[in-house]
């Protein structure tokens, strides 16, 4: 256990680390910021052009959720791309140590970057378009937000353990980013989608999570949105242990054949 | 004679080449063929959503209009970062053919086979959503869209002359898609905005060109004329901007002897 926890604590300060060197402040302050801002911008403006100021509340709220999922799901695929471009994966290979503990501490700088990034989007978005959001609820959403985050983080866990010989994650990641926000009802609701395409939506992540963030932020009880919340989290699980089962099926089939160049 | 004749021999061998980069580039490919797809689910689905079928073909052209900045905009940055990557950015400034002659070849085939997004976003619109496709005056939206891709390759070549100086080509292009997209009405009414952003709009040739490709499908109202001389005029800005640009990243570039500090 404690051994675990060391590992972990040691893949926090790695991926602290790897942060502070490839995004500056310069870079966050110019580049992340506006970016995610005006990204959710345009989504907002077309919700507005749409459907008025209720759409538009209803897409703020999406895509400053989304704008988030949008970056933890690339980092997560890097999470796994990095050990092979950093020519680490050998050393996890050849580790006697449990790698789960050291790879979910180099996914922290990550999730605190995507919970950053949402609660910016929402304190410049929220003034900027006057839209009506209760600032205790929208505080209440917090657990809510981190573990929406945590499952689309899991399904960039899965996209970095299948891509990694296929090497087209960044590809995957940047298109199912944009794909989500048609499938899990950011733009628009959920409700709205034909049936095939909800069924598709229904076993993703975020499409259950945002359904309770907004209810919560209506003001609605935690007890009230409970099945949301439990399906977000098996959702969460199961693309989680499938991400678990595939990654290490990859370490241990190329500790077998001994071509890691291969990954 | 001789020389425009080598020019040309330079453009279209550069056409060539980037023509052969990209047809193996995953990242162009996808941009070109599953990004316009994505971005019309979204805007139409919003205006459907929103009962506002009637902007339906606004939305197209708009994320039609996207797909071609896009691609152009990531293929500025993207050129000159492979260039210095590989190598032969340096080669390609000593070398005595000018350096926008080569950039113009290849910013110009990317434009062209991003016109292909444009069919894209059509094709989507009318699978997807069964949306009643037609085009009021076609040769006019024909015309327009190669204005637009012209002014668009133009625009592309003032920041490609920037992004010789920079290593941050790339995040420059992630910041600069959305105002864009937002300044120049693509998908989203310009009339959301506030008044002040509209000097903004009007030197975007994104602005002119949904402008124009909105009157020729008859979505707006109003003369075809003014559009066509703003694209025509602002071609022409972009190229003596990116010229100017040029001469100046050049004797940088000559000065320091090195590319190597930027």
């Amino acid at each position: 256990m404690r051994a675990n926890l060391r590992l972990f604590l040691g893949g926090v300060r790695t991926s602290w680390a790897m942060y502070l060197t490839w995004l500056s402040p310069a870079t966050y302050i110019g580049v992340r910021i506006p970016r995610m801002v005006l990204q959710s911008l345009f989504f907002v403006f077309l919700a507005k052009a749409a459907g008025g100021d209720q759409l538009a509340r209803f897409a703020l709220i999406g895509n400053a959720v989304q704008i988030a999922v949008f970056f933890v799901l690339q980092a997560m695929w890097e999470v796994f791309d990095n050990e092979k471009w950093n020519g680490t994966l050998q050393f996890l290979l050849a580790s006697p140590a449990n790698w789960l503990p050291m790879m979910l501490g180099k996914c922290m700088a990550s999730y605190g970057d995507a919970l950053v990034s949402t609660t910016l989007t929402f304190a410049v978005l929220i003034p900027a378009l006057r839209v009506q959001i209760d600032a205790i609820n929208l505080l209440r959403a917090v657990p809510l937000i981190i573990l929406t985050i945590a499952s689309a983080g899991a399904l960039g866990w899965l996209i970095g353990a299948i891509s990694l010989s296929i090497r087209w994650g960044h590809l995957i990641c940047n298109m199912l980013g944009y794909l989500m926000i048609v499938l899990c009802g950011i733009n628009f609701p959920f409700s709205a989608l034909p049936g095939a395409v909800q069924t598709l939506g229904n076993l993703l992540p975020v499409t259950h999570g945002l359904l309770a963030i907004r209810a919560v932020i209506d003001g609605a009880s935690y007890a009230s949105v409970l099945p949301w919340i439990g399906l977000e989290a098996l959702v969460a699980v199961a693309y989680a242990a499938i991400a678990w089962l595939a990654f290490g099926q990859r370490l241990r089939a190329t500790r077998q054949k001994g071509t890691f160049e291969q990954v | 004679m001789d020389r425009m004749k080598a020019m040309l021999r330079i453009f279209w061998d550069s056409c060539l080449l980037q023509s052969k980069e990209r047809a193996i580039s995953q990242y162009f490919m996808a941009t070109l063929l599953f990004q316009p797809v994505i971005f019309t689910l979204i805007s139409v689905g919003t205006y459907l959503y929103g009962r506002k079928p009637d902007l339906g073909l606004f939305a197209i052209t708009g994320t039609g209009l996207i797909s071609i900045w896009n691609n152009n905009l990531w293929t500025s940055g993207d050129i000159i970062y492979d260039e210095r990557r590989s190598g032969t950015l340096s080669l390609i400034l000593a070398t005595p053919t000018a350096f926008p002659v080569v950039l113009l070849g290849k910013s110009f085939i990317n434009a062209i086979t991003s016109i292909l997004a444009m069919g894209i976003t059509f094709a989507t619109g009318i699978i997807a959503f069964r949306l009643p496709i037609g085009i009021a005056d076609p040769v006019d939206f024909l015309i327009g869209l190669v204005l637009i891709v012209i002014s668009i390759t133009c625009l592309g070549l003032v920041l490609g002359s920037l992004f010789v100086i920079t290593r941050n080509a790339g995040e420059f292009v992630t910041v600069a898609n959305f105002p864009v997209y937002i300044l120049s009405g693509l998908s989203v009414p310009l009339t959301l905005l506030p008044l002040w952003t509209r000097p903004f709009s009007a030197v975007l040739a994104p602005t002119w060109g949904n402008i124009l490709l909105n009157q020729s499908a008859q979505q707006l109202g109003g003369n075809l004329l003014p559009s066509y001389l703003w694209l025509i005029g602002l071609s022409i800005f972009y190229l003596i901007v990116a010229g100017v640009l040029y001469r100046r990243v050049e004797y940088l570039a000559l000065r320091a002897g090195s590319l190597e500090q930027w």
